[in-house]
């Protein structure tokens, strides 16, 4: 059935985004990921294709603040969304402070889980300015490392916290 | 090599439910896409149409009808869990939707497409069942309701018609002196499916005797179960432990004899009465 589709209905779609700040507009197939097209079209590669099935969260992007597996979510499901990718933490060729703090913990070994693992933090650090311990746990539970560095990443994060409650000033008035 | 198809957003649930007349039965639904993505992906399904309900405003609330409560079937568990009347009100259910994929998947992905896909380890079903679940069904010129019990069959087999849409998840929520629980066995906390799964809710009268009772137990039968037999069979007495454990096992037994001996049974069957017994010392005791 599927084989007898006549062309027309298969004709690329166009949509628009918002991504890492900057409005873009891209012709897309109907069929291709929101993966697919952030590392095919945009060249932005830091999200990485691990498992393709939403297990291992290593194409973990943010939309619309919240995190999701780029690999689940079809192109076509970005129209009109703010997507959040890795390359977008820095600014001006400077790291920003969640960066720092998984490069001050000695997070990364391969990299392979990293922008993922940065993601999945990002979500969780702009919806809540002192995460748990457990809060910042399950916000990564979705991200597996195979170098087995979690304990590191989960440092890196708390840090990462430090550093911006006091970048923002008195802790206090943080919460 | 993907599969190819047409992808459609329709703008409002009328549109979307003509889609559907037209085409329903060449086409997949798109809600949260956390089951629908892995079988295009595999290829076992080829849809021609992938209709996305994900952004249906008609269908994206939550509800209060006098004594019922209606959940719009594509918000998502991050959306329920977070929504006060949810949390409040169904407890058991918020901490099954806590249980789901990992953060990432409870961000897309929605009780009614928990429903459509109908696993028998889905974590959502157990604590609906106990809740008396409902569901609506909308196709073009009409609307029906069926228990959730009845719409679910088999493994992955319900009653949905290709031209039909989950609309509204109705459930009755428990007075407010029951008390409800939801747990699970599983390897891991996260991105692991349930072994067995159950939702217990209750309550004991002023003497300290079980008033009412609903036990559902899902991952141990084709599709989760509500075990009414054994609910009504306990009314009236007293949750002791030595009883509580008794009524562990009884379910266990209960449910093979449902579904027969399998490979798993050695497992399961202690498996099950562990669970509900736990399951019964929070709902009747402390």
């Amino acid at each position: 059935m599927n084989q007898e589709i006549p062309q027309e209905e298969l004709a690329d779609l166009e949509i628009s985004f918002t991504l890492n700040g900057c409005q873009v507009h891209v012709s897309i197939k109907p069929w291709e990921t929101a993966l697919d097209i952030i590392r095919n079209k945009f060249q932005l590669t830091g999200a990485k294709e691990g498992c393709g099935i939403g297990e291992c969260g290593a194409c973990t992007i943010v939309m619309d603040g919240k995190a999701v597996n780029g690999c689940l979510i079809l192109a076509a499901q970005l129209d009109g969304r703010t997507i959040e990718t890795v390359e977008g933490l820095s600014s001006n060729g400077a790291m920003n402070y969640l960066q720092k703090a998984f490069l001050d913990k000695g997070v990364v070994q391969c990299g392979f889980c990293t922008p993922g693992m940065l993601m999945s933090a990002k979500a969780l650090l702009d919806e809540c300015d002192r995460p748990s311990k457990g809060r910042i746990t399950n916000a990564l539970s979705g991200n597996l490392c195979r170098c087995a560095g979690y304990v590191q990443i989960i440092d890196a994060v708390e840090e990462a916290v430090a550093i911006k409650l006091k970048d923002a000033g008195d802790p206090a008035e943080n919460r | 090599m993907r599969i190819k198809f047409k992808y459609l957003r329709p703008h409002s649930l009328d549109e979307c439910l003509a889609v559907l007349a037209a085409h329903g039965d060449e086409s997949a639904i798109l809600a949260g896409g956390t089951d629908l993505m892995i079988s295009l992906r595999s290829g076992s399904r080829i849809p021609r149409y992938v209709l996305d309900v994900s952004r249906l405003a008609e269908i994206r609330s939550v509800e209060q009808h006098a004594e019922l409560i209606k959940i719009g079937a594509i918000l998502t568990y991050s959306e329920l869990i977070a929504h006060p009347l949810i949390v409040k009100t169904f407890p058991a259910l918020s901490a099954a939707m806590s249980c789901v994929g990992s953060l990432q998947i409870r961000n897309v992905g929605t009780l009614g497409g928990n429903i459509a896909n109908s696993s028998p380890a889905a974590d959502s079903i157990p604590p609906m069942m106990i809740h008396d679940a409902q569901v609506m069904i909308q196709r073009a010129n009409s609307v029906r309701i069926e228990k959730l019990e009845r719409l679910i069959v088999g493994a992955y087999s319900n009653t949905l018609e290709p031209d039909e849409l989950i609309t509204w998840i109705i459930l009755k929520p428990a007075e407010s002196v029951c008390k409800q629980t939801y747990r699970r066995i599983a390897r891991r906390r996260s991105l692991s499916i349930a072994r067995v799964n159950a939702a217990i809710c209750g309550k004991l009268d002023a003497s300290g005797l079980i008033a009412d009772v609903k036990i559902s137990v899902g991952s141990v039968a084709p599709a989760p179960l509500r075990i009414k037999k054994v609910e009504d069979s306990l009314i009236g007495l007293k949750p002791e432990p030595k009883f509580i454990q008794e009524t562990g096992e009884l379910i266990a037994r209960h449910i093979v004899d449902l579904v027969g001996t399998r490979h798993s049974t050695e497992y399961k069957r202690p498996a099950i009465a562990g669970l509900v017994v736990k399951c019964l010392e929070d709902v009747f005791i402390d």
